[in-house]
């Protein structure tokens, strides 16, 4: 059995228009953990 | 154990899919669709397809909940044009991430219409039980899925054995529809990726060794893309092209996760992939991509630069974040998997 956790890259936006409830580290400062594979995401 | 985090809606039976009607019409099942553009001639393309369709520019007028697919050809995602949808359902194609010609929008356009969600997102859900169940590696072969190549066929073929950690993290869509204030990726409905920890620990979450045979390539760019990371996105588009128009596979070579050769013919295009997707990088893999838009394979152009190919071939194999060099995508469109024995 594998530990897996399962991240669906959706986003939404709170009052401020700032994403939350994502679930990708895309604000990491390596640039590999901050991939975003899917090309949707924006800081 | 398997986590959902928290906007993931739970793993369905493997018998029962979820979404009625087909194509986006599974996305979205009820109200109005609209194709929602920063080009006018794409606008006009689904217009013509029978579509609803509007400019980016215009979104402000359509009504509050709409449905929008948000084929992004000129411009990369931003926060400005996340906000223009603030109320609405967003499925978001980010054309221009990967190639924004108009013969490419429209390719694109056409594959995001053909799209199977429900059965992507069937695939995805037996790929997240089976990889949390499954303690043995995943094999890709070309001798297990249709069209086998016969024994006496002593071209490459595809044999990719790939572990996986005993915890880890993937990316992907369970099921179709998208509701009010949500932004999706369609390229989180075509599959199941896993993706390198850092770059101090290229294999914590999966390590790759054998051969994929590869009927594609993708060059994509992250919104955050630095200046030397456009150079090298320059030049892994024109080294795709080459192997795009070279009319052979490209065939990869891979020992513990990293990229030992890259051929096409008698070309080798080893070094060329170092350079674009950062040569840091060591040709070090960053992404294992399960393929999960499988219906999609025979209507595929695989000498295309489209995201919508990225999902329709049994696996993929990344390099380069897309950030500080280009992200290449190598798609293999032969053979199926098998689980090995654990021990």
């Amino acid at each position: 059995m594998r530990d897996l956790t399962v991240h669906d890259q959706s986003w939404s936006l709170d009052k401020d228009d700032r994403a939350v409830d994502y679930t990708n580290p895309f604000d990491a400062s390596d640039p590999v953990t901050a991939a975003s594979v899917s090309y949707t995401y924006a800081s | 154990m398997l986590r959902l985090m928290p906007t993931t809606p739970p793993v369905q039976s493997e018998t029962r899919t979820n979404g009625t009607g087909t194509g986006l019409r599974q996305v979205f099942p009820e109200g109005d669709i609209y194709l929602v553009t920063d080009d006018a001639d794409l606008a006009a393309y689904g217009t013509e397809k029978g579509h609803k369709a509007a400019l980016l520019e215009d979104v402000a007028g359509l009504p509050e909940k709409s449905n929008c697919v948000v084929l992004l050809q000129h411009n990369l995602v931003s926060r400005d044009i996340r906000r223009k949808f603030r109320g609405m359902g967003a499925l978001v194609v980010p054309i221009r991430a990967f190639e924004g010609t108009p013969e490419l929008a429209r390719y694109t356009l056409d594959k995001v219409i053909e799209t199977d969600y429900g059965k992507a997102c069937e695939l995805n859900r037996y790929w997240t039980r089976s990889i949390e169940r499954e303690s043995g590696d995943i094999v890709f072969d070309a001798g297990l899925g249709p069209g086998a190549p016969d024994d006496g066929d002593d071209r490459p073929r595809t044999h990719l054995v790939c572990r996986l950690a005993d915890k880890l993290s993937a990316n992907t869509w369970l099921t179709p529809e998208i509701t009010v204030d949500k932004w999706v990726s369609v390229g989180a409905y075509c599959e199941l990726s896993i993706t390198a920890p850092s770059t101090a620990d290229w294999t914590g979450a999966f390590s790759l060794d054998g051969t994929a045979v590869c009927a594609g390539v993708l060059v994509a760019q992250d919104s955050r893309c630095t200046d030397d990371g456009e150079a090298r996105i320059q030049q892994a588009r024109a080294l795709r092209d080459e192997m795009a128009a070279c009319g052979e596979p490209v065939v990869l070579r891979l020992k513990e996760g990293v990229l030992t050769s890259c051929t096409a013919g008698d070309q080798d295009f080893t070094e060329r992939v170092k350079q674009a997707t950062n040569p840091k990088y060591d040709l070090h893999a960053l992404e294992l991509g399960i393929g999960t838009n499988l219906e999609l394979m025979p209507r595929v152009d695989w000498r295309l630069n489209s995201q919508m190919n990225e999902g329709a071939g049994p696996v993929h194999i990344g390099f380069g974040e897309g950030i500080t060099g280009a992200h290449m995508d190598f798609i293999v469109a032969e053979g199926g998997h098998e689980f090995s024995k654990a021990g």
